[in-house]
């Protein structure tokens, strides 16, 4: 069995793409206006972030209009999901591993 | 993020090129920053938690359904007939429906984010209608006007635990005691009974969820 801090992915583990995984693991979908305002990002860091996502085929990107006004939706993909889940599960096997090593 | 402090050695765990190799030594001088660890779990739970929240404005819900329901016991103790009955429950359960179905619409179109079409509330929901709707079916003399309650006690307890909700776990109980309080006095309506009871726990529980979202 792996030591869970090799199961940590640098791509996920990391504050922003954490929060935007962790909330597109709740909606089905979440425009970029939405991400940007409940991370408290501007909009340039959230670009950054999403790309590199998108690129590890965690999440999904499409761009589109709505009455006219131009919107951009974001989606996890499953891998997307199932990183999250495996990030979270190996910082929690982590923190188990500290407590019990704890004198 | 997670912080790792290490007294460097020459070694060969050390040399490792993994961002988190440090801990795979076994080494008393490891220090992990286990707050932030937590810190970071907790972050996503509240993140996820307050997007569950968002999307899931079940106060709104509560309130329809508990004037729903109460309109449903008036309906018997006006003693407006079969009919009437049947035309409230066909006219005002669609109006309810539907009301309720426009409102997610606009929190998602407001909020510029959507709900999955079958996330965990959706088929709780569901399993809901159908559980209560066979309830009312299949129970026979004074349990048809308990069972349903039950089941509608069971689901609203789901609901809760499915999205965290304390208030919608206080009116999962407090429907399960209507339920209880119905069987076990037999009043003269106990079908009225038990939807006023409904009602009222739902009103309740809707308009505390309004006050706290």
């Amino acid at each position: 069995m792996t030591h869970p801090a090799q199961r940590l992915d640098d791509t996920v583990h990391q504050r922003v793409r954490l929060g935007i995984l962790a909330v597109l693991t709740e909606a089905s979908w979440a425009d970029f206006a939405y991400l940007r305002d409940a991370l408290e990002l501007t909009d340039g860091n959230l670009s950054r972030h999403i790309a590199v996502l998108e690129e590890a085929g965690l999440v999904k990107v499409e761009k589109g209009y709505d009455n006219r006004r131009p919107r951009t939706w974001v989606q996890a993909t499953r891998a997307g999901r199932a990183a999250l889940k495996a990030e979270l599960s190996a910082l929690q096997e982590l923190i188990s591993r500290v407590q019990g090593a704890a004198p | 993020m997670l912080q790792v402090e290490v007294n460097r050695q020459d070694d060969f765990a050390t040399q490792s090129s993994l961002q988190y190799g440090d801990f795979a030594m076994q080494s008393e001088e490891i220090r992990v920053d286990r707050s932030e660890a937590e810190r970071t779990i907790l972050d996503v739970q509240r993140l996820r938690r307050s997007t569950r929240h968002a999307l899931n404005p079940i106060w709104y819900p509560n309130i329809g359904f508990g004037l729903f329901f109460i309109g449903t016991a008036l309906v018997v103790f006006l003693e407006l007939g079969t009919t009437a009955a049947l035309a409230y429950w066909v006219l005002g359960g669609t109006l309810t429906m539907g009301l309720v179905v426009r409102y997610y619409a606009r929190v998602e179109e407001a909020l510029g984010a959507r709900s999955a079409v079958f996330d965990a509330s959706t088929l709780v929901l569901l399993a809901l209608v159908v559980g209560v709707v066979a309830a009312n079916v299949l129970a026979e003399g004074d349990a048809s006007a308990f069972a349903p309650t039950y089941v509608g006690a069971a689901g609203t307890l789901a609901l809760g635990v499915v999205l965290r909700d304390r208030v919608e776990l206080a009116a999962g109980l407090a429907i399960a005691l209507v339920a209880t309080a119905v069987a076990v006095t037999s009043p003269s309506e106990p079908g009225a009974w038990a939807n006023l009871g409904v009602g009222v726990s739902l009103l309740v529980a809707g308009l505390v969820g309004r006050e706290r979202a």
